[in-house]
């Protein structure tokens, strides 16, 4: 598969994506965006928004910043946001959004981690991916 | 980003270094970090803001024993900030590096600045690292905290 931030995962020390990552189709799938699916923000790994929210930059952080964050659950990726914004505050909403997209996630655009709590998983992104067409706005906010 | 009224600092006392994030979500939100030359001394990164060249963290200075009741739930993070009277406001940029430090009082923090009043500990909202910090701080025979990023 040839990767989006393949230019980046060269200049690692470690394998990324992670060996165990796969590709597969994945509908429904769940991300926390800004306001229209068309903002720059919205699908592009945290390792490369600027400034990137960042304290330190050892190679498996910086693996792991290049993907992106999704959700297989609706309610969970709420639940967690809901947690998130407990422990950082109400400015939360300016650096993981403020709507959940809902969308589909075809084989060819990329790879993913395995599904964590709350339905969490990670994705790399292939050159094909196409996410602006495959995703829309949900009705529920943050 | 709201310009808050601090006293103006150089650096954080003392060399930090990163031992893990606490909370993660594409990156850092709530980091700890030791004091390299005190290890009794640790400091709270956490996220607070942003514009388009720097993320602000709001960092307080804090014991072991202090960081022992978060993670006992008898204190909660919000509190912690609020009481602590070594609190800084740290601008890092793209390159991350520190581009301003400023010292300032919890009453000059906007309240969206601050956790939430039920910010109290819940060990499946944070990381595997904040468990085995959890752990070891526990551990009163161990001596050594391991790096663990």
């Amino acid at each position: 598969m040839e990767y989006k931030h393949q230019a980046e995962y060269n200049d690692l020390s470690v394998t990324c994506p992670p060996t165990d990552y796969t590709a597969s189709n994945m509908e429904p799938v769940y991300r926390w965006v800004f306001g229209k699916i068309e903002d720059e923000r919205n699908f592009i790994p945290q390792f490369l928004k600027n400034p990137k929210r960042f304290l330190t930059e050892d190679d498996l952080t910086k693996c792991k910043a290049l993907g992106l964050s999704l959700f297989n659950d609706l309610e969970g990726s709420i639940e967690r946001f809901n947690e998130l914004k407990k422990y950082i505050g109400d400015k939360v909403y300016g650096t993981l959004g403020d709507r959940v997209a809902i969308g589909k996630l075809v084989d060819i655009e990329g790879v993913n981690g395995e599904i964590e709590r709350l339905g969490h998983f990670t994705h790399h992104s292939a050159v094909a991916a196409d996410y602006t067409h495959n995703f829309i706005l949900s009705e529920k906010e943050l | 980003m709201k310009n808050i009224k601090g006293t103006k600092l150089d650096t954080l006392e003392g060399t930090t270094e990163k031992l893990g994030d606490l909370l993660y979500h594409e990156g850092p939100l709530l980091s700890l970090f030791v004091n390299s030359d005190d290890s009794n001394s640790y400091y709270l990164y956490k996220w607070t803001d942003c514009d388009e060249t720097v993320n602000r963290w709001l960092v307080v200075q804090l014991s072991s024993n202090e960081l022992k009741k978060f993670f006992d739930k008898k204190k909660s993070l919000r509190a912690i900030f609020q009481t602590n009277p070594k609190l800084y406001l740290v601008d890092i940029d793209n390159q991350v590096a520190v581009k301003r430090v400023q010292s300032c009082p919890a009453t000059a923090l906007p309240e969206a600045y601050l956790p939430r009043k039920d910010s109290m500990f819940v060990e499946e909202t944070f990381t595997e690292f904040a468990d085995e910090f959890r752990l070891f701080l526990t551990d009163t025979g161990k001596k050594k905290v391991v790096k663990l990023v």
